[in-house]
This record gives structure tokens, sequence and C-alpha cells, in this order.
């Protein structure tokens, strides 16, 4: 799983993949994360366990599937390319919370069924007096809760990005320690050799994943050092960061893809932070960035001296043209800042001399903050490119569509020529949600719909 | 759009693992629906002996037995107590208390660890216990 993530660059050109390619891995993933959660269930199948109630083995074996799918947490998030490959990095977040909700409801009932059915095999309460497996239980279901009201309200209790990203992960670390003893201490499931065996094994691998995440793959990172190069401001508030490699660099990326950055840190220190590539996939291995100062670390971005030290997990993501190299045509949509992946795209879709239709509907806010507004009207000269910008506070002699990216915008501006093409939307997700229901509404088969998002937690 | 086809390969996700605990809840309690399980009131004590079972019913409530144990459905099912007094003597059902004897031998070591520290009970409690304990016949 690990071996993409070093290696030269030379020679190693990307396959172009389809979307067939995607679906039939995906399914792939889909079922072997299904038996992930499901094994633990199957360890029950026979033997020296349950026949203790309905009620009961109902309870004890809803706590064990909440503990697959929170202790499967881990691998969604642990970057794991060939595994997220298929779906796009988006579904990957949007999984990653629902599953959070999922398996916390049902360790919640698990514990609810108990409480109701069986008070007394309980014990008490105090943790002085309780036995420590029933402890355990008790605090990893209190962090669990603790851990998903953090992250969905994570602005409203104004954490800040990084330190809500080091409290997640300990607490999610513990709270699934806590778990795994709470189901060895309790031993109602683990009766026999055979199945502690088997707990072992399935516990080690998420060890694994753990060890991998923090110390194997910092590792790789830091053999792989660049270097900043410049450092150059952009139009509405962002900075295009280029790095150039040192010794070695990433394996190539496709136009549109991200990268997990790590600025003048130790990889050590899991201070990264995801950016989409901006720069064209025909001119590595230098690495351009296009940041907008939104957060406390994207305002420093512009303060960077030149030959600082970064570190660059990636490629990653599945937002990119080259998984629909059979499209007639392309149509992206961005907002803001969505704009870094798409210029990556365009920028690469000119070195490559592409012909192919294309159509960019670009929302801002006012005139003056549309980004790389000069290069996209330099680019329509080398593609076939239309552009359409679209904004909020237009300036009094505007003759372009205005307002947000809303079905009565977008839809006029998508002539029929584009209903075949690979639509591209990236922006924040109330835009994304508004411009996917407006596609659908056209017609646009959701497989010829990808999205990036930012801003996520 | 996207997010659906996440929320519903988790809904398929829970539908599994709800589905999975039903089948294992159903499939190993099946004997148990055949035949209920006992309703275990426990034989009234007799005269004599009233106030020191009623005493280790109340012992064995404030010790915590119920956290590994049930009697009459109430506790931890997994090692339900109902008929214990009529499968051991006074002398066994001390030592399944204390973990000696017989329990020592056949109980795991740490099971029978937890179990001796019972032995530090003050032997009229550990008698009560026993008193009560004997009253659990099973089913009348």
């Amino acid at each position: 799983m690990n071996a993409e993530n070093i290696g030269p660059a030379v020679g190693d050109a990307p396959r172009p993949r389809t979307s067939r390619w995607r679906r039939g891995r995906g399914t792939v993933w889909v079922a072997v994360y299904l038996l992930l959660v499901a094994f633990p269930l199957l360890l029950l199948w026979r033997g020296p366990v349950g026949g203790n109630g309905w009620a009961w083995d109902f309870s004890l074996a809803l706590g064990l599937g909440g503990f697959a799918i929170m202790g499967l947490q881990f691998a969604l998030t642990a970057r794991f390319r060939r595994a997220t490959a298929p779906f796009g990095i988006d579904i990957i977040y949007y999984f990653h919370r629902w599953a959070a909700l999922s398996g916390f409801g049902l360790i919640a009932a698990h514990y609810l069924i108990l409480k109701f059915n069986y008070p007394a095999a309980l014990g008490p309460a105090d943790p002085r007096e309780a036995p420590w497996s029933m402890t355990a239980g008790r605090a990893a279901l209190g962090l669990f809760g603790l851990l998903i009201v953090t992250s969905l309200a994570r602005r409203a209790l104004r954490l800040e990005y990084d330190r809500w990203r080091i409290g997640h992960g300990v607490m999610a670390v513990a709270a699934v320690v806590l778990t795994g003893a709470h189901i060895l201490g309790a031993g109602h499931l683990t009766a026999d050799a055979w199945r502690r065996l088997a707990w072992t094994v399935y516990a080690a691998l998420w060890l694994w994943v753990l060890v991998y995440i923090r110390i194997v793959k910092p590792r790789l990172l830091q053999r792989m050092p660049y270097r900043v190069v410049e450092v150059r401001p952009e139009r509405g508030r962002a900075w295009t960061i280029t790095l150039a490699p040192t010794a070695g660099s990433i394996p190539p990326f496709r136009a549109g893809q991200f990268a997990w950055l790590t600025i003048a840190r130790s990889p050590f220190r899991a201070r990264e932070h995801p950016f989409s590539f901006s720069g064209s996939a025909a001119r590595q291995p230098d690495l351009q960035f296009t940041i907008k100062a939104l957060g406390d670390f994207t305002r420093t971005i512009g303060r960077t001296p030149v030959g600082t030290i970064a570190y660059v997990d990636g490629p990653h993501g599945v937002f990119t043209p080259d998984t629909h190299s059979d499209a007639s045509g392309f149509v992206f949509i961005a907002g803001g800042v969505g704009i870094a992946p798409i210029m990556s795209m365009l920028r690469t879709l000119a070195d490559r001399n592409d012909r192919r239709p294309l159509l960019l509907i670009d929302g801002n806010r006012r005139w003056d903050d549309v980004m790389f507004r000069e290069e996209i009207e330099t680019l329509r000269g080398r593609l076939h490119l239309r552009v359409v910008h679209v904004l909020q506070e237009p300036p009094p002699d505007w003759a372009g569509p205005t307002g947000l990216l809303t079905e009565s915008v977008v839809r006029p501006a998508v002539p029929a020529a584009f209903a075949p093409a690979v639509y591209f939307l990236c922006g924040p997700k109330p835009m994304n949600d508004s411009v996917q229901r407006t596609l659908r509404a056209l017609g646009v088969p959701l497989h010829r719909i990808q999205c990036e998002l930012f801003d996520m937690v | 759009m996207r997010e659906r086809i996440a929320r519903s390969v988790v809904l398929l996700t829970t539908l599994i693992v709800v589905g999975l605990s039903a089948w294992f809840a159903t499939t190993h309690n099946r004997v148990q629906a055949a035949a209920p399980a006992a309703k275990a009131a426990p034989s009234a004590p007799v005269s004599s002996l009233a106030e020191e079972v009623a005493r280790g019913r109340k012992l064995f409530a404030d010790q915590g037995c119920t956290t590994c144990h049930s009697v009459g459905g109430a506790g931890n099912p997994r090692s339900p107590l109902d008929q214990t007094g009529a499968r051991w003597d006074a002398k066994e059902l001390r030592g399944w208390i204390t973990g000696s004897g017989l329990a020592a031998d056949m109980l795991p070591p740490a099971i029978v660890k937890r179990k001796q520290r019972y032995g530090s009970l003050p032997v009229k409690d550990l008698d009560a216990l026993v008193a009560y304990l004997a009253t659990l016949q099973g089913p009348k």
C-alpha cells in the first residue's frame, strides 16, 4: 500500500483510467470494507458464546459492530491511495462523517439495551466501584460522543483547526483502545483461544494502521524534502507557492489532484494541510499550490521565506480529467479558490494542446478577486475554451451574470452542446450541492459529475 | 448527490451490522425460546433461616454479584445462578464464592483471582450468602 508514496517520478507517467475501472474497483473496496466490519460478528458464528437471552446477545453484537466501524475510521482517513482512488476524497470524508454517526448509534444502542434490560449487569457507574472494563466502556462511549460533537460543531465551538485535528486523533485512539479493553475485559465474546487470537490479529491490524500514519509515513516524507522557491501573490487574497524537489520527488500528479502539505515543520508533527496542485501536470517535478488566506495556517503562507523546507504527501484524489480520457469535453465550475485545481487542469490541457471543447464557469465576489483572470484570458487563445464569470458584487458596467452559482445562473450558462461533457465542481459545500442539483435536473448522470470540496470540517 | 452515495453505503453497513446481530441473537437463543428460562422466583426461605437468607440476598446485590451473575433474569445473564442451590451443597457453594476448591480448578485464573477477594468477607456474611444461594433451586 505504501510503495506508491516513494520512488522516482521518471518514466512513471500515470495511466489514464476510465469510469468503468473506477466503478469496478469501487465495488471491490466497498466489499472489503463490509467484510472488515462484519468480521467480529462473523466470529460469533459458533462456539461457547451467546445463548444469554435475545436482547443481551443482540446488544453485545451491536456493540461489536459499532466498534468495528469506529476502528475502520482510521483506515478511511489514512490516505491509502489505492483504496481511496476509485471514490474521490469527498466521498471518503462524507463516508467518514456518516460512519461515525452510525458507529456511535450502534454503540449507544448497545449501552441503552443493557441499561434498560440488565441494569444490574452494568454494575455501579462510579468508576471507584465499577469493574474497570465497564468504566472503559463508559469512557469510550463518552469520548465517541465528544468526537462527534467537536467535529460537527468545530466552528460553533471556535476550535482552531490544528488543535481540533490533534485532539481528534488523540481522542479517537483513546476511544478505540478503551473499547478494545472493554471488550476483552468484559470477556463475553472472547472466551476461547482461537477467538482471542482472531481478536488480537484484528487489533494488530489497527495498530499497524496507526504506526503507518504516525511513524512510517512521516519517515517516508522526511526522506523527500522540497524547498520553497517562490511565493507569489494572486488576486483575491491568495498566494501561489512553488516547491522544487531536493532529493527525489513524489509520483507525478494528475491535473486536479491534491497533496497534504507540511511547511517549515517536521512531518512527525502532524501539521499538514490539504491543497490542490494548481500548476500544469506537464511541468513537473516543480509543484505549485495556490492557497487563499482563509484560516490560521493559510494566513501565514504569504510570509513563507524562499528556501523554507516543505514536505508533500501526495498526490491524492480522483478529481482529474485524466480519469475521463474518453470524455467529449469538460465543464469546470469553480467558486473562489476552487479555481486552483481547475487552473491545473486548464494549464495541463493547454500544454497537451488538447482541442476538446471546454467551458469554465467561475464564481467570485468581486471582479478584482477573480484569481488568474489574466492568465485565463491568455489560455483562451491556446484552448477551445469558453469562460463565464459570475460576480456577487459586480461593478456598475457589468454585463455578465451575477449572484451565487444557483440554478438560474448555471442553467443558461451551459449550452446544449455540453450535455455529454464531464463536469468538475470545486467550491464551498453549499455551491457544490446546489450545482449538483442543477446538473442532475439537467439530466447529467452522477458519474459525469466530479466534485472537490474544501473546508470540510 | 455524491454525499448520498456515501450515506447509502453507511446505511447498508448499518443494516448489515443490525441484521447480523439479530441473526446471532436469534440463532443462539432458539433453544431457550422453545423452553422459556426459569421464572426464577427463589423459593421462599423457611422460618429460622428467613433472616439470614434475606441478608444474603441483600449482600448478593451489594457485593455486585449481578455484574457477572443473574437470578430470575436480573443481572448478567451469562452466568445464571437460578439452580445453583440444587447443584451444590453449602461447602461447595462457599468454594464457588471464594474461588477455592472445585471452583479454583474449573474457572479461569483471572476469575478465580477476582473471586478470592470475597474470601475476606466476614464469616457471617459468607454464611448468609451461602444460605441465600442454597434457596435457588430452579423452577419447581
